[in-house]
């Protein structure tokens, strides 16, 4: 497959009291046509803020983001316009991101009318009500108001929305995370089901690295604005070879009861973005920091077949 | 259950609305021993977080609590029926007896007082205690929850802490006074997962050394199945299952517990294998509850002509196992 996206060297500050917040440092990564690329981290670890870039929502502040060819870091709005057709967003919150007093038609049909798709009435309500029966919503959906729905439904509303102006890529920001249990599962398989169908490319962000795993094909970890560790998702969840994947994985609490699990509970807390450690930025935290860490970023390196972890030390993991 | 430290019988709570009233809890009983962990797991509008509410006497009018009994052992020893005290009493109660933790720290802590002022107000409103002596068990107590440098952090406000100490702080101000029973609505479910394993460990480790009995309200069944010794399922305002963790985990007979368990995605699961087992529909409105069993219109197992006619009752499938189902005995995970 192709390559539909490069990010290279993606750098995010934004200033605030005290100083400049190092939100994304330096992030490189590649993502295929079709291709659904998981980025996981806590708070504070730069993955909305990239999905944000990514989308022009902000502008970076080094670095170039390159679609199909084309860079598109310093395109003007105007310019953009194709590439807003090509890349469209699922936030995680339904009921925020759903104009209240818009119908559901209207919604749905808002981003054939910006980008010029369909002739005429008769040709966007038969689109839109294509739209509806592919992320199974009721025809009678049409005439009603988003706070009709539940959240899942609504969820269903705004991928329906996401996908009217048949991008090439969707970047989904924790999607499934507000949603009830019961419903969250039935969302996880509309997505994977569509991108699949549709041979979408997706940047798949959120916190829950079960999830996470399902739908990747790869998975960046990030940690403070940088990437710790790359690879396919299998390999990567099952054998992590950076400390803090690994202390990731360990905290997921397992609906096992009476299975003991090593668990590397992490000491302190994330560190002030505003003055990242020197080093390895996770070595503060890092259960096998050694002086060593303190001295220099450390580069990705590779460790298997597409694996790559930033960490100096290898006879850990 | 005789030595419960707090019996809950035949609890309702009614919320009036333009659409009539919404029974939010309805006809729910429960028990906890001291020093156990009882788990309350549901999802939006099962009652779990009005439960706790209805406990600690915090439903606002024009909601309504209706129960036979609310029944709390003090740390006197003398059992008292919490629906029959005034405020004032009460209000001794919480906090001194039972103290409960929220979601959101920022919702319990005032944010224009320090952490050590309020922690110590909290100790002086139910101990007869010197200011000195309540900073020095305020200290004690921040210590215990692991915050580093914590006489310095008692004169920090809420704002200057992290998301993780905030909750550490909060926990510090509900523990003060020794509480037997700790209620604690979802307090992890806004943190990132490596905080929340260390908030967990935190309780594990304080409920032991304080022996307090905790009841832990969480829609995440991971972090059920790490802390519960029994489980309480709800569902649109019921009770549907309870059980010990290990009865309900490897043995639960209730459609909604299987199908919650078989759509959460776990670690190192095969997708090749399919599409997650979801369980379809929707989680049902209060206001339009479907007739019979309330889970029927989305329940596998759903025969027509029984489950969408009866009501079903808490039957014991097996021992301290309850289960709301009429055809538990053909169903198994």
């Amino acid at each position: 497959m192709s390559t539909l996206l490069e990010v290279q060297g993606l750098t995010q500050h934004f200033s605030a009291r005290g100083g400049t917040v190092r939100a994304v440092e330096n992030v490189s990564f590649d993502l295929r046509e079709g291709e659904v690329l998981g980025l996981v981290g806590e708070s504070g670890s730069g993955k909305t803020t990239i999905g944000q870039a990514i989308l022009r929502l902000i502008d970076p502040t080094a670095g170039r983001i390159v679609f199909r060819g084309e860079d598109i870091t310093k395109l003007t709005d105007r310019a953009l316009k194709p590439f807003r057709r090509q890349a469209q967003p699922i936030f995680q919150d339904p009921f925020g991101s759903l104009n209240p007093r818009m119908t559901v038609e209207k919604i749905i049909a808002e981003p054939l009318l910006v980008h010029g798709i369909g002739k005429g009435r008769e040709e966007r309500r038969r689109r839109v009500n294509a739209l509806l029966a592919q992320v199974g919503l009721p025809r009678d959906a049409l005439t009603r108001y988003p706070h009709q729905f539940s959240g899942g439904q609504r969820q269903r509303i705004s991928i329906a929305r996401s996908l009217a102006a048949e991008p090439a890529l969707i970047i989904a920001d924790e999607p499934v995370s507000a949603l009830d249990v019961s419903i969250q599962a039935q969302i996880i398989n509309l997505l994977r089901e569509l991108q699949q169908r549709l041979k979408l490319a997706m940047l798949f962000i959120a916190h829950d690295l079960a999830v996470v795993e399902y739908i990747s094909d790869r998975v960046i970890v990030l940690y403070l604005g940088r990437i710790m560790e790359v690879g396919p998702a299998k390999t990567l969840i099952r054998a992590p070879k950076h400390p803090y994947t690994e202390a990731l994985i360990s905290a997921v609490p397992e609906p096992e009861p009476d299975r003991a699990k090593r668990r590397i509970v992490l000491q302190g807390d994330l560190p002030s973005p505003i003055d990242p450690p020197s080093g390895c930025v996770f070595r503060t935290r890092c259960p096998y920091a050694i002086p060593a860490c303190a001295e220099q970023i450390p580069a990705l390196r590779q460790v298997g077949p597409g694996h790559r972890k930033a960490c100096i030390r290898d006879e850990i993991l | 259950m005789s030595g419960a430290l707090l019996e809950v019988e035949s609890l309702k709570v009614v919320f009036p609305t333009e659409e009539g009233p919404i029974t939010a809890v309805d006809d729910l009983s429960f028990s906890i021993g001291p020093g156990e962990t009882l788990v309350i797991v549901g999802e939006s509008g099962s009652g779990k977080s009005v439960t706790s509410l209805a406990v600690m006497g915090l439903i606002a009018p024009p909601g309504a609590v209706a129960a036979s009994a609310i029944r709390l052992t003090g740390k006197d020893g003398n059992a008292r029926d919490l629906t029959r005290l005034s405020e004032a009493e009460m209000r001794l109660v919480r906090g001194g007896e039972i103290a409960m933790i929220f979601q959101e720290p920022m919702t319990s802590l005032n944010p224009v007082y320090t952490i050590g002022e309020q922690i110590i107000e909290a100790i002086r409103f139910h101990e007869t205690m010197s200011r000195r002596a309540a900073r020095a068990r305020a200290e004690e107590m921040l210590r215990l929850l692991g915050i580093p440098e914590p006489r310095r952090r008692l004169d920090a406000y809420p704002h200057q802490l992290s998301g993780g100490m905030r909750q550490r702080a909060m926990i510090g101000m509900a523990l003060s006074c020794r509480p037997a029973l700790l209620i604690a609505d979802e307090p992890t479910t806004a943190l990132d997962v490596t905080v929340q394993a260390q908030i967990l460990e935190l309780i594990r480790a304080l409920q032991k050394e304080l022996g307090m009995a905790v009841i832990f309200i969480t829609h995440n069944l991971g972090v059920a199945a790490e802390i519960a010794d029994r489980i309480m399922v709800m569902y649109a305002g019921q009770a549907v299952e309870t059980g010990s963790a290990r009865a309900i985990f490897r043995g639960t007979r209730l459609p909604y517990t299987i199908g919650l368990m078989r759509s959460v995605p776990r670690l190192g699961l095969d997708r090749d294998l399919g599409p997650l087992p979801a369980i379809p529909g929707n989680v049902p409105d209060l206001r339009r509850l479907p007739k019979g069993c309330r889970f029927h219109p989305r329940c596998s197992w759903f025969e027509p002509g029984l489950c969408d006619a009866a009501f079903p009752r808490l039957e014991i499938c097996g021992e301290g196992h309850l289960v709301r189902c009429l055809r538990w005995r053909q169903v198994h995970a």
